[in-house]
């Protein structure tokens, strides 16, 4: 069941609060958290998010499409690294 | 347990003869996993992003994990359920696909996809020494965590491993000649940045944990 409409998206007060700070002085540094239940704002685009995975803390890099999501959709906390020493054709795109 | 090579029913083999290492056949793009139905097709997991150039495939190199290779001649491909099924010549029954569980599906390093600007093989960038502008060494690139938003590179390992994320304002450039990955880390990206000490003494008072 979803969030009530009444209350509006959630994100933690401390981070919001942080995120505003930022923006007020057009600062941009990353910011680690580990609140993974915060939904992501408008204010989050162009910041760099350290989300908690439960091990460490993954650099998310906040676009608009982003925007109403929760930001621990964005660091997985199952990976699969498939068999070590293989070449696979798997790639990697600078974003 | 694999089966013993010797063993090994005969696939399509090119030139008749067993070969025990084919080094340039060395891209792995699936696994065979399982037999499927009785004529001999088997069930791929795909090890590639571009699940559809098995229907390209004229050969491959099917390789036991302990490294034996033997060419294949690639009969017929289909997709299914996300996975890749896969015909090879010789091998028309479920018992002579069945030794092939979890052997590798192998092409040569030349055969793969050309992939547009800004865009690389994670197995290239893998052991590039990440340097920042000024011409400090970070460390060498150990793997690549690949995201949904964006990807990671994780850069040494154990307490001293930092993650950059791949993005523009991060990576500049990258050289696979001198195999070099040259980086601009915003602040509190890496872990003796001020910026990560507050955020870190922060967390004992924090909310933001719970």
């Amino acid at each position: 069941m979803g969030r009530s409409l009444k209350k509006g998206p959630y994100a933690d007060p401390k981070l919001l609060e942080k995120v505003r700070g930022m923006n007020s002085r057009n600062e941009k540094k990353a910011i680690k958290t580990w609140s993974r239940r915060s939904t992501i704002f408008p204010d989050f685009i162009g910041h760099t998010m350290l989300v908690h995975d439960g091990r460490k803390h993954i650099p998310i890099f906040i676009t608009e499409n982003m925007v109403g999501h929760k930001l621990g959709e964005f660091a997985v906390t199952r990976l699969f690294r498939g068999h070590a020493g293989q070449q696979v054709e798997r790639r990697s795109g600078i974003k | 347990m694999l089966p013993d090579a010797e063993a090994m029913p005969k696939p399509g083999v090119v030139n008749n003869t067993r070969m025990s290492n084919l080094p340039e056949w060395d891209l792995t793009v699936g696994e065979i996993v399982a037999p499927f139905g009785l004529a001999g097709e088997m069930k791929v997991r795909l090890e590639t992003d571009f699940p559809d150039r098995f229907s390209r495939l004229k050969q491959v190199c099917v390789r036991s994990l302990n490294g034996d290779g033997k060419l294949c001649t690639v009969t017929g491909t289909r997709q299914h359920k996300g996975q890749v099924l896969l015909k090879l010549l010789g091998i028309t029954r479920i018992e002579e696909a069945e030794p092939l569980r979890n052997y590798l599906v192998q092409i040569r390093t030349a055969e793969a996809v050309e992939l547009p600007e800004n865009e690389f093989y994670i197995h290239s960038l893998i052991g590039c020494d990440v340097i920042l502008e000024d011409g400090s060494k970070l460390g060498p690139l150990t793997s690549i965590l690949r995201g949904i938003a964006n990807d990671v590179y994780v850069v040494g390992s154990g307490k001293s491993e930092i993650l950059l994320p791949v993005i523009k304002d991060v990576v500049k450039r990258v050289d696979l000649e001198s195999r070099i990955i040259v980086v601009t880390p915003t602040p509190g990206l890496l872990p003796t940045d001020p910026a990560d000490e507050i955020a870190r003494s922060e967390k004992g008072n924090d909310s933001e944990g719970d």
